[in-house]
């Protein structure tokens, strides 16, 4: 029997430990994250500023609530600081693309959860259906968007396969300067899919 | 020959149903994880028969198409022939 090949191992990453923001609101952000989105707050660093000559690091709080799943979700607070203009979070969707979204596992949770927020008179939309999910979405202090979730079907195999033609035929337009439209995508798209039908 | 092609997954579905119950349209699969649906002339499906919200609608025709795009919003799917080479078989 040939001896097996000994290949290096490939250094994988374990999920997400921590996201981090920053934030001008302690109170609030403390209040809202603790007491009504009812996270544990698990840690908490505070530090001299250190470093960073030119930019002079603020002294600053560091404060970690637990996100599920082994993460922590911290905010940063930079003592004698304001918020600058570059990170107030604009109106608008693109803004909204950046965002966490927390995971429900039924339909009476998503709606209590609606429910409890409206009741601490947070502004929340009505559940929204999209492929695999359905969601509510609101703001924090921060004004950071939010969104509860409730998976509808658990992602598989045809899902992944299908993300790799997408991926295959956007990033092809892409790099030849030809994704001006998502139609253009479809059609290259639709190619490789006839293709995959054909090979079957 | 205006195709669409549709991925083999529940939330879209009824696209495929609805082709296949206002009839007119030949239905091939599920092949590989996908359908295609196709036509002669023009290939036309309106979202108010499929029962899809604005959301599953839009992006349910992520699997692509063949053909040229004549109206595609809120109300229907409208594609027609390649303008350009005839179509392959």
């Amino acid at each position: 029997m040939p001896a097996p090949k000994i290949t290096p191992l490939k250094p994988r990453l374990h999920g997400v430990d921590h996201t981090a923001h920053p934030t001008w609101k302690l109170k609030e952000t403390i209040e809202f994250y603790r007491d009504i989105m009812g996270l544990p707050l698990v840690h908490a660093i505070t530090a001299k500023g250190w470093g960073r000559e030119k930019e002079q690091h603020a002294d600053f709080l560091h404060i970690f609530f637990d996100s599920g799943n082994g993460s922590n979700i911290a905010f940063f607070y930079y003592i004698g600081t304001s918020q600058p203009e570059a990170l107030k979070i604009p109106k608008g969707y693109m803004a909204m693309a950046n965002h966490t979204a927390w995971a429900v596992e039924t339909m009476d949770d998503l709606i209590a959860w609606k429910e409890r927020l409206r009741a601490f008179g947070v502004t929340v939309s009505d559940e929204i259906r999209h492929e695999t999910i359905e969601s509510i979405y609101f703001r924090d202090p921060n004004f950071y968007p939010i969104e509860i979730t409730l998976p509808l079907r658990k992602l598989d195999r045809l899902d992944e396969t299908d993300a790799a033609l997408t991926v295959k035929a956007a990033v092809e337009l892409e790099a030849a300067g030809k994704l001006d439209t998502i139609e253009s995508m479809w059609k290259r798209k639709a190619e490789l899919v006839q293709q995959r039908m054909n090979a079957a | 020959m205006p195709s669409l092609y549709v991925l083999d997954v529940p939330e879209f579905a009824p696209l495929v149903e609805t082709a296949r119950r206002v009839g007119g349209f030949d239905v091939v699969g599920p092949k590989a994880g996908y359908f295609r649906i196709s036509t002669e002339g023009q290939l036309r499906l309106r979202r108010a028969d499929t029962g899809l919200p604005e959301a599953l609608w839009f992006g349910a025709f992520t699997a692509g198409y063949d053909g040229e795009e004549l109206v595609i919003d809120a109300e229907q799917f409208w594609i027609g022939p390649k303008r350009a080479a005839a179509d392959a078989a």
